[in-house]
């Protein structure tokens, strides 16, 4: 391999590493040299540029070529030693024997194989992805939770991420309170949110007898198809103090 | 084509042919082996080890390199006769006009498909018509 066959491969892995530097996990040199070493004043974070450039490459270099190569070596040897596993010898004796030599030859080759994969790009386990799914329900969760109580305070502020699809007894609670306590845009914001995302869990009846006509009327524009709103409601609806809200309850429910 | 790339061809095959014990149909010699040959004893199992490597890996050998090549006769036929032979709801006169053709490349599409069946782990016949 000519000098610049080999330059061209170590840029190429270089820069296939940055697919793995996308995780937070995988920069840990990064993480730790962003928390604590640069200043967090304006002032202090332009006077220590020339200083946090170059470790700041110095770091992410670190990371790609030592820290994240060393952080899955042992996932590399995990993907290896699987070759080794689910011999049935009392079933399958010669099959399990006569591979043996065929898993041999394949152990190194899966292990360099995965060690390399597992350095470029950001390979994840299933124990990974289950993690990141759940860390991403409660951050949903969260989110949603400071949001009702933000409603609840008072403000009208929108939701930006997206909510869980159920809500339990506490998200129930802080709902109530949202409806109970927010204003009405706020209430309106709650609603239009609710209708694309969280429909069963709102009182679509209370909804619709909401004390401002504004809500009432977006209500009826945005109700979900399943909502279950007594025929009472539409008829005391179709007598409703405001003209527009009158104009659609005599529309009926959605279709 | 030189001596040396031939020998890659061969080997390459041969490399890609073990893809065929993957499947559970093609490993018909181990299943065998399996069968009738395993000590019950794991004592015994234990000390035939030395032996049962060379047994096991002849026996994936000769499922790559003759028992499937050789099963894969009958599939790649089939396949041929399907698709060249078979009628499908065309007229009387283009079967006829067609037969040439069909005759001509009667050896290409067998020896295509019983190439794939010995390097592939394709389902064989009977199962892929269920």
């Amino acid at each position: 391999m000519s000098r610049c066959h080999r330059t061209a491969a170590v840029v190429l892995l270089a820069s296939l590493s940055g697919c793995a530097w996308a995780r937070r996990e995988n920069r840990p040199v990064w993480t730790a040299f962003e928390e604590h070493l640069v200043p967090e004043s304006p002032a202090g974070f332009a006077i220590a540029l020339p200083l946090t450039v170059p470790l700041g490459l110095l770091a992410i270099v670190t990371d790609t070529f030592v820290a994240h190569p060393l952080q899955v070596v042992d996932d590399a040897w995990r993907d290896s030693a699987d070759l080794w596993r689910g011999f049935d010898f009392e079933k399958a004796y010669y099959t399990g024997a006569g591979t043996m030599p065929l898993r041999a030859v394949a152990t190194p080759v899966v292990f360099v194989g995965s060690f390399l994969g597992r350095s470029c790009f950001d390979v994840r386990d299933t124990e990974d992805v289950e993690r990141d799914r759940l860390a991403e329900l409660a951050k949903a969760r969260a989110d949603t939770l400071a949001w009702l109580q933000r409603i609840a305070g008072g403000e009208d502020a929108r939701l930006a991420g997206r909510p869980p699809s159920s809500f339990d007894a506490e998200l129930q609670a802080a709902l109530a309170l949202a409806i109970g306590r927010g204003s009405a845009l706020g209430r309106l914001r709650v609603y239009e949110r609710a209708a694309t995302s969280f429909a069963g869990a709102v009182d679509w009846q209370l909804a619709l007898g909401d004390p401002s006509a504004v809500v009432r009327y977006r209500v009826l524009q945005i109700l979900p198809g399943g909502a279950d709103v007594p025929d009472a409601t539409w008829q005391r609806l179709r007598e409703d103090p405001d003209e527009a809200v009158r104009a659609l309850a005599a529309r009926g429910p959605p279709k | 084509m030189s001596a040396r790339a031939a020998l890659r061809a061969v080997v390459c095959a041969g490399v890609l042919a073990g893809c065929t014990a993957v499947r559970d149909d093609g490993r018909r010699t181990l299943h065998w082996l399996d069968a009738s040959l395993t000590p019950s004893s794991e004592t015994a199992r234990n000390l035939l080890l030395p032996v049962a490597v060379p047994v096991g890996f002849g026996g994936l050998l000769s499922d790559t390199l003759l028992v499937n090549p050789w099963c894969a006769i009958d599939d790649a036929w089939g396949d041929t006769c399907e698709l060249l032979w078979t009628p499908h709801e065309e007229s009387a006169l283009r079967r006829v006009l067609f037969a040439p053709v069909a005759a001509l490349a009667t050896p290409f599409v067998f020896g295509g498909d019983w190439l794939g069946r010995c390097c592939l782990p394709l389902p064989p016949r009977r199962e892929e018509s269920r």
